[in-house]
């Protein structure tokens, strides 16, 4: 059985009985979801070309091959539902052109963010939490010097001024970055690294959205300020938090944000 | 028969002297610092090695564990003869001529030491460091006093003298997080080398083991009458450099067979004659 599905769908609780399963599609990633007595395997496949299909579907034939992993619960449950989240690591993005910004210029991007998924089995005390996978496999990157720096995940999708030059995607977040040159000096940046694990996921009206970031840049040899809105972004016009951040983030701290052109 | 008595005889006599002269109540003394110190000097060695755990390196908890083990023996054997009146200065003297004997006599033995503790202060690797000496690779097994102990990639286990250490090129492997897996990718002369260019490009970015940043490094090095060589440079995690160098040789393979870009292989042209008339 196939369901037509709005784009919030794909959150909603899923009901499973038992020996049934559920074949779940967010963009290029496919879950299947298989319910035993008090078992539950989960496997996964990516789709080759890029893709904003979205599908739930009970008792679909499962490909050959798969390969899965085996939840063991305690209690016998039927609820199932599917989280997004944020990654983990930093994200590491450039702009579509390198970035000039003027002394005490003041501007905003909007990035957007494929979501990692998380599998939960069962409701209230007894949850148990799966893996997170990523709705499309990420590329490590590397932000900071080739003796020091940080692991990165790096968004192969460029920063833009403009909202509607991204398309409505199930799987991807959009996160407002404002960045406020405070310094004497242009601020001239190839890449921007940004701490998703500081967001929280919010579901607007047309597509899932971040709090804002603001980075304020003081100078090459300065750290930026960076503070992560606690409300969700005003463009988001009704919003409903979905996912709270992993970590919370600090009220205002200091971070190397910027790779800047040699 | 008295004469065979008298000896044995004399020998108990002088222990007896011996036991006579002692202070027993120095040796039971002595022999309690014996029981408790040597115990607790390994018991404190223990304690600072579980407090050092993941705070410090593996390298300078075992040195840490080493040095208490030592010092702490050293102090106690020193309270122990002071207890039973041995005169420490004459011992130091006869220590001194021996040690000068010694550094004679085992010269190597003491530069391998000498040579260890250089390099326990400019520690050019660590314990679980992946380094290469002497053109041999493994992995830091053990930082002793006169040696390295390496474990080689297939399971051997390699003692390099400090001494050789001191005087050899040590590539520390894994000092950085990040590393560049380099390689020559040798195309015909003929190929359109932008887009040989643009397809490695594309299998750095393909490779589940390469970084997007710092950019893959390609660059034409050498340009021959027949082929051309590419300096390919793929920057990956240090702990994935080993698979990244087991599967890009076989990737460039696989798509530059896709692409039809050829690899030149040594040709050798067969030239028969003309044929023989019978």
């Amino acid at each position: 059985m196939t369901t037509s599905l709005s784009i919030f769908d794909l959150w909603s609780p899923l009901e499973v009985e038992q020996d049934s399963s559920v074949l779940w599609q967010c963009g290029n990633l496919t879950l299947y979801v298989r319910r035993l007595e008090y078992d539950w395997l989960i496997a996964s496949s990516y789709a080759d070309e890029d893709t904003d299909e979205m599908r739930i579907e009970y008792d679909a034939e499962f490909p050959e091959g798969l390969e899965f992993q085996r939840y063991a619960l305690n209690q016998d449950t039927s609820h199932l539902r599917f989280i997004p989240n944020m990654p983990r690591r930093p994200l590491l993005f450039r702009p579509n052109h390198p970035l000039v910004l003027p002394s005490q210029a003041k501007i905003l991007f909007y990035v957007s963010i494929p979501l990692w998924i998380t599998p939960v089995l069962g409701q209230g005390a007894d949850t148990v939490v799966t893996n997170e996978i990523p709705v499309k496999p990420p590329s490590d990157s590397w932000f900071g010097e080739h003796t020091e720096g940080q692991l990165c995940f790096a968004l192969r999708t460029f920063a833009r001024r403009r909202l509607d030059a991204f398309s409505v995607s199930p799987h991807r977040a959009i996160c407002p970055v404002l960045i406020h040159n405070q310094s004497s000096l242009s601020l001239d940046c190839v890449q921007v690294c940004l701490r998703a694990k500081y967001l929280n996921i919010y579901q607007g009206i047309q597509r899932l959205w971040t709090n804002q970031v603001s980075v304020h840049y003081h100078g090459t040899h300065l750290l930026s300020n960076v503070s992560y809105a606690t409300k969700p972004p005003t463009q988001a016009r009704t919003p409903m938090l979905l996912t709270a951040a992993i970590e919370h983030p600090p009220h205002n701290f200091l971070l190397k944000t910027f790779g800047l052109s040699e | 028969m008295d004469a065979k008595h008298s000896a044995p005889t004399e020998a108990i006599n002088d222990i007896q002297q011996i036991f006579d002269l002692m202070n027993w109540d120095n040796a039971i003394i002595a022999l309690f610092i014996a029981a408790v110190g040597f115990p607790l000097i390994y018991a404190f060695a223990r304690l600072v090695r579980g407090i050092c755990h993941h705070r410090v390196s593996a390298h300078a908890e075992f040195v840490w564990h080493k040095v208490i083990v030592y010092a702490g023996s050293v102090l106690v054997i020193i309270t122990i003869l002071d207890q039973l009146g041995v005169k420490l200065t004459t011992l130091l003297g006869a220590a001194g001529i021996i040690t000068v004997a010694l550094g004679f006599a085992a010269q190597t033995s003491l530069s391998n030491m000498v040579n260890g503790i250089f390099m326990f202060w400019e520690k050019p690797f660590e314990v679980g460091d992946m380094v290469e000496i002497d053109d041999k690779i493994g992995f830091v097994l053990a930082i002793d006093m006169l040696s390295v102990k390496i474990r080689m990639l297939d399971n051997s286990m390699l003692r390099v003298p400090n001494n050789v250490i001191a005087k050899e090129n040590t590539i520390n492997i894994t000092r950085f997080p990040i590393r560049r897996y380099d390689l020559e990718v040798r195309v015909k002369v003929d190929e359109d080398i932008h887009r040989v260019m643009s397809v490695l490009k594309d299998i750095a970015a393909k490779n589940k083991y390469s970084l997007d940043e710092p950019e893959t490094w390609i660059s034409l090095r050498t340009f021959k009458d027949t082929h051309l060589d590419i300096h390919y440079g793929v920057w990956t995690q240090t702990k994935n450099y080993i698979p990244l160098k087991r599967c890009l040789g076989a990737e460039i393979k696989a798509r530059f067979d896709q692409e039809g870009i050829e690899i030149p292989a040594l040709q050798v042209p067969l030239c028969t004659g003309p044929a023989k008339q019978a």
